[in-house]
């Protein structure tokens, strides 16, 4: 067969391309930490103009703007070129923009091994430990917050190291809305502790009424709620020594399989909007926003209210079960790295300062999102919900218990989760199974890193 | 001939399975022309209004035109290459092509997942990442394989007497080509311009990899960030989508006959 | 270039017959020159990058860091992987939805129409065709919100005193994955229908004369006359039909995301996760190279068959 003969005759012209081309092995230098030998506060007065990518969308890419338009004030000389993506666009293509000399001088990335992690080892973030000393950040940014930005320059260790990225002065935290509307027609008040959260979703699902607007279609819809639930039982120090992988705290000891083991309780206890298998994750936030749920969990800054709805809609940082104390996960709304191919790291080391001071802290507030490293800001008028996060993050503030976002303890962490609450919610799962998932994932990757 | 309840039953089945094929369209289209943002369809209330809101929320006019140009160049390049091209394999002859012309063929069956990061690095080293003529090039290497495969076809069944009758006047092959046998092939030559067309303003995947700036990005590439930043609007979203599907819609209007027969002929030929 | 549920954008690519008529070397010289500016773009922007892939699939990269030599072991674990493996049951399902289901309808709608030319045929043909050039992120869309709790087809479903069928389509262990697969049912449909009535109407009238005078049946005759005689054109639907299964992406990656659990993974979206998500490129191109081996299999096999039966 004539056929046959070409496939073979293809097959037999290739095969030595690939072998002769399968000695060379692809990837970059190994070359783990790129600093840069000589910092300077002094930015040129030429025109340099630096491209950032970044994922700040609608009101919060106002935000960014300001902020930019303000720093602008200071260098006239330079121009900020913004390329705005969506988060899984930005992430997805990070790794190779980062390579590109003509790629962003400056770009959000994602804290955690997955993103940052192989990034810094990988040597296409900067290494940001001199403008560290250069411009105090270990002074005015809180240990807690710069751990969450540390790596090892190989790479193997996380919370520790050199620093190589710098929070933006804009929070995000995960805790619970409430809408005051619904509780206040059932009079019920707003719920101070688990307890009261439960009871108060018996009154509202008795009252023929949606406790908790929630949608799971999406995979890492569920994450929000485990994490934020997970918060009130394992300590924060268990929590962030097994993100961080630092000693060895088993993932029993997080809390993770009591919080699911409640969040099915409600689940089963029809807690949840109708369907919410089907329920995607913006039609659950449209139902609360319409009134129809009186809690969810969610980032701060992810719902965007309305004026009117600001003052009819709070958020609540709950206190752990035990009332040991105030646990939240909570962290930079963005952080930003500089990438080592960057012609100016000392103009975007002076705007990632400038993104960290109070001046943007400030136009956080005047946004209505929630302020980062700065305090004594002009609070908004006729923002009480802004005001009741606000309160919320202090009460993390006096209890030292931030802990990080849970899924940075592995790559894959928030795909095992998201699916692993999937499983749970359908019954295909029991909390103990989905810990058991999580540890596995964990040990494998600790695996990786010896 | 044929009875007319089968005639009946005929039109039955057709009218079946084309309302099961249509009404989600339909539903989407009204969708799109909702007042409401559910996009909850009231027929008495039907609005334009969302198009050019979602026109000037996603800044689909330059995407618009971002995508005109990458299309235009793209569909230029890939049809002037499957010309020369298919008249080589299809009436000269090329050396070597027996296992040239499989290879070619190899990549109608690879998708570009399994390339793109190499292709990546690749263009990334020439510096032409971000940039519309970068894109161009890559979708004109990924049109050979059909545009190679669908001339190739298309001039073998011209009649070889032709060629034959023009070689013995002494026409050379470059006037053989154009003078002679592009006359003949010109439908086919459209029907391969109509599908590229539509295969490169439909993409997505190539333009999110390869186009970062957004004033550079084509309309696929700006319906993403637009539903990313109105999730909450179904009826800004189904009109955003609309605008974006609108040009390869209204070609596939006018030119109906050259889509599906292109298809449908292009996967028979041989 | 966009993966579709059915991708019409490769044709029956083996059916390769034997060279031209007319040759000599010399102009085997010219073709080589005319062919040279597509031999030179296509194998700049596909074969090189792809041979790199073939040599990725070798390693353990994670696209920033040394990548680390670890021979077949990638191609190893295609087939060990608890994930992966999974994920090709799933084709399988996927393949019955996207292949069968629209290769039988369209056999029976050629069984009733190829024997006659129905008035307004053109008007069925655009309707049926339509789903083949929307692009697959709209495709994607449309259906996200017809399958929603509140969606058009729950809405249906109770108005029609059927509310005890009403799902959480995607949202369900059991539903999402025969919902998606309808999902690429509906796309290709029209593709089907269109070539098969195509086909039969290319069947000489004479063969169904003749199987009418041996006193065959209308369903004798089916099996007679129209079945062999689409025997072409029922290699390419499976070979594009199941190809398209073998390499769902978008569709899958817009509506649901390989969820619930994983109950709607496929190949292609672990490949795209591995190469962009969780960067692990060697082990994303070795799913890629398998995915397009196993392509190339099963358009060889189908072809095989139908020229077997033919001779």
């Amino acid at each position: 067969m004539a056929k046959k003969r070409h496939v073979i005759g293809a097959i037999a012209v290739t095969l030595p391309i690939l072998l002769a081309l399968s000695a060379c092995a692809p990837g970059g230098s190994t070359a783990g930490t790129t600093t840069h030998s000589t910092v300077s506060k002094d930015i040129t007065s030429k025109p340099v103009t630096l491209n950032m990518l970044d994922f700040w969308q609608g009101g919060e890419s106002k935000w960014v703007d300001e902020a930019i338009a303000g720093f602008r004030k200071q260098h006239p000389n330079v121009t900020i070129k913004r390329t705005v993506q969506d988060w899984g666009q930005v992430m997805n293509t990070l790794n190779l923009r980062l390579a590109d000399a003509n790629g962003p001088d400056i770009a959000t990335v994602n804290n955690g091994w997955q993103s940052m992690g192989t990034l810094a080892q990988g040597g296409r973030i900067l290494n940001l430990d001199a403008y560290s000393d250069l411009y105090g950040w270990k002074k005015s940014i809180p240990a807690t917050m710069l751990r969450q930005l540390e790596f090892t320059s190989n790479g193997k260790e996380m919370g520790t190291g050199s620093l190589y990225a710098t929070p933006t002065a804009r929070s995000s935290l995960i805790g619970l809305y409430y809408n005051t509307t619904v509780l206040q027609s059932l009079h019920i008040a707003v719920p101070k502790t688990l307890g009261d959260l439960e009871k108060a979703c018996e009154k509202i699902k008795a009252a023929g009424k949606v406790p908790f607007a929630f949608g799971s279609v999406e995979k890492d819809s569920a994450t929000a709620m485990l994490f934020s639930v997970q918060d009130l039982y394992g300590s924060a120090k268990n929590i962030g020594d097994f993100v961080y992988s630092a000693g060895h705290i088993p993932m029993t000891k997080t809390g993770i399989t009591q919080a699911a083991t409640t969040i099915k309780k409600w689940a089963d206890n029809g807690w949840f909007t109708p369907n919410y298998q089907g329920v995607a994750y913006a039609d659950a936030l449209d139902k609360f926003m319409h009134g129809d749920g009186a809690f969810r969990f969610e980032y701060t800054g992810a719902i965007p209210f309305t004026d009117a709805q600001k003052q009819t809609y709070g958020y609540l940082q709950l206190p752990q079960v035990d009332g040991s104390g105030v646990v939240g996960t909570g962290s930079a709304s963005g952080v930003m790295s500089i990438s080592s191919k960057s012609k100016n790291p000392d103009v975007a080391a002076a705007f990632l300062n400038y993104l960290t001071n109070k001046q943007t802290a400030q136009l956080a507030v005047d946004h209505g999102y929630l302020p980062l490293l700065h305090s004594d800001l002009k609070k908004p008028a006729g923002n009480a919900e802004l005001a009741t996060e606000i309160t919320g993050q202090q009460s993390l503030d006096a209890n030292n218990g931030y802990v990080p976002y849970f899924d940075w303890s592995t790559p894959t962490m928030l795909d095992t989760m998201g699916t692993q609450m999937q499983l749970l919610l359908a019954g295909r799962a029991t909390p103990q199974q989905l810990t058991e998932a999580g540890q596995k994932d964990y040990d494998a990757f600790q695996a990786t890193r010896k | 001939m044929i009875s007319r309840t089968e005639r009946t039953l005929n039109h039955a089945v057709l009218a079946v399975a084309s309302i099961l094929v249509v009404f989600p369209v339909i539903w989407f289209i009204f969708a799109a022309l909702s007042p409401e943002s559910s996009g909850r369809i009231d027929l008495t209330q039907l609005t334009w209004g969302n198009f050019a809101t979602a026109w000037q929320a996603g800044s689909f006019g330059p995407a618009m035109f971002a995508s005109a140009v990458i299309t235009v160049g793209a569909v230029a390049g890939q049809t002037v290459l499957a010309i020369l091209s298919g008249y080589a394999f299809g009436i000269l002859g090329v050396i070597g092509q027996k296992v040239i012309f499989p290879i070619i063929l190899l990549g109608l069956m690879i998708s570009s997942e399994v390339f793109i990061i190499p292709l990546y690095y690749q263009f990334h080293a020439i510096g032409l990442t971000d940039t519309w003529l970068g894109l161009i090039i890559i979708q004109i290497g990924m049109g050979v394989p059909f545009g190679a495969f669908w001339m190739r076809a298309t001039f073998r069944a011209v009649p070889p007497s032709l060629v034959e009758a023009a070689k013995i006047d002494g026409a050379h092959s470059w006037r053989i080509l154009w003078q002679i046998l592009f006359p003949i092939v010109r439908p086919a030559t459209f029907t391969l311009v109509l599908l590229s067309f539509m295969w490169t303003w439909n993409d997505f995947f190539l333009a999110l990899v390869f186009i970062s700036d957004p004033s550079k990005q084509p309309a696929t590439l700006a319906l993403g960030v637009f539903q990313g930043q109105h999730t909450l609007n179904v009826n800004l979203m189904a009109a955003g989508s609309l605008i974006v599907a609108l040009p390869v819609l209204l070609l596939y209007v006018f030119f109906q006959r050259h889509f599906i027969q292109g298809v449908i002929s292009g996967a028979i030929k041989e | 270039m966009s993966l579709r549920t059915t991708s019409v954008r490769r044709p029956l690519a083996v059916a390769v017959r034997a060279a031209p008529r007319v040759r000599s070397r010399r102009r085997g010289w010219l073709g080589l020159a005319y062919a040279a500016p597509a031999i030179i773009a296509y194998g700049y922007v596909v074969i090189v990058p792809l041979l790199q892939s073939v040599n990725f699939s070798f390693y353990s990269w994670n696209g920033v860091t040394a990548a680390r030599w670890v021979g077949i072991s990638n191609y190893v674990s295609f087939f060990t992987d608890p994930a992966l493996v999974e994920s090709l049951w799933h084709v399988l399902v996927l393949i019955a939805f996207f292949s069968i289901l629209p290769i039988v309808f369209g056999l029976i709608s050629a069984a009733l129409l190829g024997r006659g030319r129905v008035r307004g045929q053109g008007v069925y043909r655009w309707l049926l065709f339509l789903p083949q050039v929307l692009t697959s992120v709209v495709v994607a869309v449309i259906w996200k919100r017809i399958y929603g709790p509140d969606g058009p087809l729950n809405a249906a479903l109770n108005a029609v005193g059927l509310g005890g069928l009403a799902h959480n389509w995607l949202g369900d262990f059991d539903w999402a994955l025969p919902s998606l697969g309808l999902i690429g049912t509906w796309t290709a449909l029209g593709f089907c229908m269109v070539l098969f009535v195509a086909g039969v109407t290319a069947i000489p009238d004479e063969l169904y004369e003749q199987a009418r005078m041996d006193g065959a049946g209308p369903v004798a005759e089916f099996f007679a006359v129209t079945l062999p005689g689409l025997r072409g054109q029922l290699a390419i639907a499976m070979t594009l039909t199941v190809t398209g299964a073998l390499r769902a992406f978008d569709l899958v990656w817009i509506t649901t995301q390989g969820g619930p659990g994983t109950s709607t993974t496929t190949p292609a979206l672990l490949l795209y996760r591995k190469a962009f998500l969780n960067p692990d490129v060697g082990m994303a191109a070795a799913i890629g190279i398998v995915l397009a081996i196993f392509c190339l299999a099963i358009a060889l096999v189908v072809n095989r068959l139908s020229e077997e039966r033919d001779s």
